[in-house]
């Protein structure tokens, strides 16, 4: 019983705490990037950066941090003509709430208040244009590696005797 | 004789008096149930399925979180999708939430739903229970004592959503499942259920359901063409803590539109009024009436000038 419980403790801890995401620069400026997220469940995602430069513009992923005009015209009448911030990675915006009350019913303008988590603006923003441009990996395991914990998590002992499909 | 009338005309004063009592009674507490709108610190989940790509991470999470016997295929295994043409998976007492594939004809791509407790505002597992195994918290979770149940079932008629399940297989402490909005570990210290957290797409959003309603409007607002306008859940059976928007017609994904949009109770509420005043004032009121007419005409059926002596009383 106890030592369920530690196990169940663990894996809650280290879910939230993997969501804290260190972009780890490994060779190079515009090269492959570490993304070290969900370090229980998976192992860390190698990005290819300079992969993705040549498919998408800078503004698909970084909205307006970069010194481009956003994509979103609901960006538009506050981030037109801005020059780039030196913090655009990911999680400078991307938090782990859930919803950013920040500006509720206070403030007047709400824009920032449905703000994806660090984890779902991953999500949402590789497979919604992997999906979009019909390449590139939509299931789990085109990114990710399935670590022993994540393989408990996923309950897939059973899997290599049933010979289940994986995602 | 006197003495008859007097009781008469007493027992039918109080009688009246009953009745009044037993009608509005109940005409003030449906007054007070039907004007509450609801905790105003309730929480909420509100689902986008245009989001869900039906991973079912948020199936894994919720069977670790609630300690639910291990499914009989791993949680990352997605034929299970490919074998549901026959009949679609639903919650039951191994799992808490089932993610459901359905081909909709307004979307090239399939739609991913995933099923769980509604967690209604006036939740009609609630008032259905007659022993009150159920309760609602103030933040909106509504939540099940096996140790009061008696096992009757009538919440799993009762409810519109057809969620709580028996567990059959428990011969000697058979009990209802569904899910608790994780609230005993995670609700009660403000946190989100287990199922929002694992969630990869933020396709669950946890909040305060009123914030809730809000981010869905400007989710349809800001994403034109995205999503039907519609919030699933906003009004259907008075309410639901777990809101859904869609891209797709929400009959085409299996959810039920002919839910009616106020609580279950209200139904019922009229009816139910009146069983209390049937079964404790008629069978008294009917008996005593009964008895009076009975004892007024054997009075008259052994001294034959009592008949005679009332009816010129009466005539003058």
């Amino acid at each position: 019983m106890n030592y369920m419980r530690v196990i169940i403790l663990f894996l809650t801890c280290a879910m939230v705490n993997s969501f804290i995401v260190d972009a780890v620069f490994a060779s190079g400026d515009d090269s492959i990037i570490e993304i070290g997220t969900i370090a229980t469940l998976y192992s860390p995602v190698l990005f290819d950066h300079e992969l993705h430069v040549k498919y998408a513009s800078c503004v698909e992923c970084h909205h307006h941090t970069t010194g481009e005009e956003p994509s979103d015209p609901y960006c538009l009448p506050c981030h037109s003509g801005e020059k780039g911030i030196a913090q655009n990675s990911c999680n400078e915006c991307h938090t782990n709430g859930s919803v950013d009350e920040t500006e509720s019913d206070t403030s007047v303008v709400t824009y920032h208040n449905d703000v994806p988590t660090l984890k779902g603006a991953y999500h949402l923003n590789c497979i919604d244009c992997h999906e979009g441009i019909g390449t590139g990996p939509i299931r789990c395991s085109g990114c990710h590696v399935l670590t022993g914990a994540g393989e408990k998590f996923y309950k897939t002992e059973k899997r290599d005797q049933e010979g289940g499909e994986s995602k | 004789m006197k003495s008859i009338r007097f009781s008469r005309r007493r027992l039918v004063t109080i009688s009246l008096a009953g009745v009044m009592t037993g009608l509005l009674a109940p005409l003030q507490r449906n007054a007070r149930g039907s004007d509450f709108p609801g905790y105003t610190e309730s929480k909420g989940v509100l689902v986008d399925l245009t989001r869900c790509v039906g991973c079912r991470t948020c199936e894994a999470a919720c069977n670790l979180e609630n300690q639910l016997p291990a499914p009989e295929r791993p949680f990352n295994d997605m034929s299970i999708f490919n074998e549901q043409s026959d009949h679609l998976r639903r919650p039951d007492d191994k799992a808490f939430t089932v993610v459901n594939r359905y081909d909709s004809g307004s979307s090239v791509s399939p739609v991913y739903r995933k099923i769980q407790c509604n967690h209604c505002q006036e939740p009609a597992c609630l008032t259905s229970c007659f022993v009150n195994a159920y309760t609602i918290t103030a933040e909106g979770a509504v939540l099940y004592n096996h140790q009061v149940c008696v096992g009757c079932r009538t919440c799993m008629i009762a409810c519109p959503f057809s969620v709580p399940a028996f567990c059959y297989s428990s011969a000697f402490s058979p009990q209802i499942m569904k899910c608790n909005f994780c609230y005993p570990t995670r609700l009660v210290q403000g946190r989100p259920p287990a199922c929002v957290e694992a969630c990869p797409r933020d396709a669950l959003t946890f909040g305060e359901r009123a914030e809730l309603l809000r981010i869905a409007r400007q989710r349809i607002k800001r994403n034109k063409g995205r999503y039907i306008n519609y919030i699933y859940g906003e009004n259907e059976a008075g309410g639901t803590s777990w809101l859904y928007i869609a891209g797709v017609p929400f009959n085409e994904v299996g959810f039920d539109e002919d839910i009616p949009k106020q609580p279950i109770i209200n139904y019922v509420k009229d009816f139910l009024a009146i069983v209390p005043m049937v079964l404790t004032i008629w069978p008294g009121l009917f008996a005593g009436i009964h008895l009076l007419v009975k004892r007024r005409a054997t009075a008259i059926d052994n001294d034959p000038k009592l008949a005679e002596s009332d009816h010129d009383k009466t005539a003058a």
